[in-house]
């Protein structure tokens, strides 16, 4: 596995460190995002099914 | 137009402000005490504070600037003297100027004059820069009372709004918190930083009153 | 204006970001992808720069790069608003916000972690483009924290408006008051990643990084609206179901 990494030098830590976090708040934001489209579309969704119910 | 809307929310926003702070007296004891914090904190070490008390009194013009803005505006709003305004047609953003230059009167001019003895508790030296200082930090300030007056009028309506006045004013204050330290210390710019800060005060005093009117008919509806 | 257009329209806009929006998700990913593959892989480290440490250029420039952009975009929307009241541009201004605040502290971060092998420190405070992204960040905290304390949509659409153009008309002053007080500390090494002699080796995977980070954002900007859509059209339904009851 390790040789699919490559050789970064002394500063290797560094560079993974700001990829890591990249990774990280992207992904977040990504999820986070997502999963917000997803509420608000399922709390439209009943919304929606509670009008047909009254009317 | 006339006039008078204008005059008499200026002289009603002087009467507030000296009555309801004690006079300049509760802005002078802020604007002191912050200062007067930081030698405890970081030691008395003369050339130390000689080199850090322009920008210390910097710091505490702004928070004191902060400070006093919070209800500014939230009176007007409450007392319905705001949409009085609204509905007269008054000019609100020369209103809103006119209460937040009669604020620097009472709450900001005051620090700038007092400058000096607390640049002297910081061991400047005796002088004429002392009373350049005054009016730079006067120039300063009332591009402080401007944006901060921003802040003021977006969160008028909101309880307890100060710290989101902070939050929204302190970006707007960094070039004349720049501008400002570099007048003072005369540095590498030479001459040039003081028609710098009194530029940014000039476009402070040209653009926040049409923010603050904005925001005003915002917080009246 | 036809396309403006179909942006003013709620109904079109959801229709239009249904396969835009997964397809700027798809091209953003695989171009951010194979930027960094050829960062981190492809490209040889460039000892002018400080040897491998610039591999981290190919995230942090596109996250500066965003950093002003979102700023831009969101000041623009805004503006839109403003003066034409179309409801779609508040809702692409709120949603830009959090998710330009995400790339600012991704500037900040990764400037900061590039610094401490390049200049020995966490943080620079003599380098210009690192205190006027800080300020970006502080303009972005601010104007999440006004609308938040807005008691209506309205209102929070309002003040915002006139937050994010008070904003974005102090930002060159902001920028050129930093630029001076950075310039008084000529000592400071400044690395110049962003500079004009960037060799082609580099400039593409750059480029592409930057290309594919930007859909990325403009997918999640299209997601995040489409989302307050359908949240306002909730709050819309529950408004009409009480008033009919």
């Amino acid at each position: 596995m390790m040789e699919l990494l490559p050789d970064l030098g002394k500063n290797a830590a560094y560079i993974w460190a700001c990829y890591g976090l990249g990774a990280f708040l992207i992904g977040g934001a990504v999820v986070g995002t997502v999963l917000k489209a997803r509420a608000a579309k399922a709390a439209l969704k009943r919304m929606q099914a509670s009008d047909e119910d009254a009317a | 137009m006339s006039p008078k809307p204008i005059l008499s929310a200026f002289r009603q926003a002087l009467g507030e402000s000296w009555a309801g702070g004690a006079g300049a007296l509760l802005p002078l004891g802020f604007f002191a005490g912050a200062a007067v914090l930081v030698p405890l904190g970081i030691g008395t070490e003369p050339g130390m504070l000689r080199a850090v008390g322009p920008g210390i009194l910097w710091v505490s013009l702004a928070l004191s600037s902060l400070v006093t803005l919070e209800r500014i505006f939230q009176a007007d709003v409450e007392d319905g003297a705001l949409d009085l305004w609204l509905q007269a047609g008054a000019p609100v953003s020369a209103i809103a100027a006119a209460k937040t230059f009669a604020h620097w009167l009472t709450a900001g001019l005051p620090l700038a004059l007092m400058s000096p003895v607390l640049a002297l508790m910081f061991q400047a030296q005796a002088g004429i820069g002392l009373l350049t200082g005054a009016l730079i930090y006067g120039i300063g300030g009332l591009a402080f009372f401007f944006w901060g007056g921003v802040g003021a009028a977006l969160s008028a309506t909101v309880r307890r709004g100060g710290l989101l006045i902070a939050l929204i004013a302190l970006p707007l204050y960094v070039p004349t918190a720049i501008f400002g330290s570099m007048a003072m210390r005369g540095a590498a710019l030479g001459d040039t930083a003081p028609l710098l800060l009194a530029a940014s005060t000039l476009f402070a005093l040209a653009a926040a009153p049409f923010a603050m009117a904005a925001a005003l008919r915002l917080a009246a509806d | 204006m036809g396309m403006l257009s179909a942006f003013a329209n709620p109904h079109r806009f959801l229709a239009l970001s249904h396969w835009l929006a997964p397809l700027f998700y798809v091209v953003g990913a695989a171009l951010i992808a194979w930027g960094l593959w050829q960062g981190l892989w492809v490209v040889p480290k460039d000892d002018y720069q400080g040897g491998d440490i610039m591999r981290v250029m190919f995230i942090h420039v596109p996250a500066a790069w965003l950093a002003m952009a979102s700023y831009s975009a969101m000041a623009a929307a805004s503006f839109i608003w403003f003066i034409w009241r179309h409801e779609l541009a508040d809702i692409a201004a709120k949603a830009i916000a959090p998710l330009g605040a995400v790339w600012t502290v991704l500037c900040l971060a990764t400037g900061s972690i590039w610094g401490k092998p390049t200049w020995g420190t966490w943080w620079q405070w003599d380098d210009a483009r690192m205190m006027s992204v800080l300020f970006l960040f502080f303009l972005f905290l601010g104007y999440m924290a006004l609308r938040a304390a807005m008691d209506s949509r309205q209102k929070a659409a309002r003040a915002g408006a006139i937050l994010a153009m008070v904003g974005a008309l102090n930002v060159p002053l902001i920028k050129f008051s930093v630029d001076m007080f950075t310039s008084l500390h000529q000592d400071a090494s400044v690395i110049t990643a962003d500079g004009p002699k960037m060799a082609a080796v580099y400039l593409w995977p750059l480029m592409m990084s930057g290309l594919g980070h930007s859909l990325l954002f403009g997918a999640l900007v299209m997601t995040l609206m489409r989302a307050e859509i359908w949240t306002r059209r909730a709050a819309r339904q529950r408004a009409r179901l009480l008033a009919g009851a």
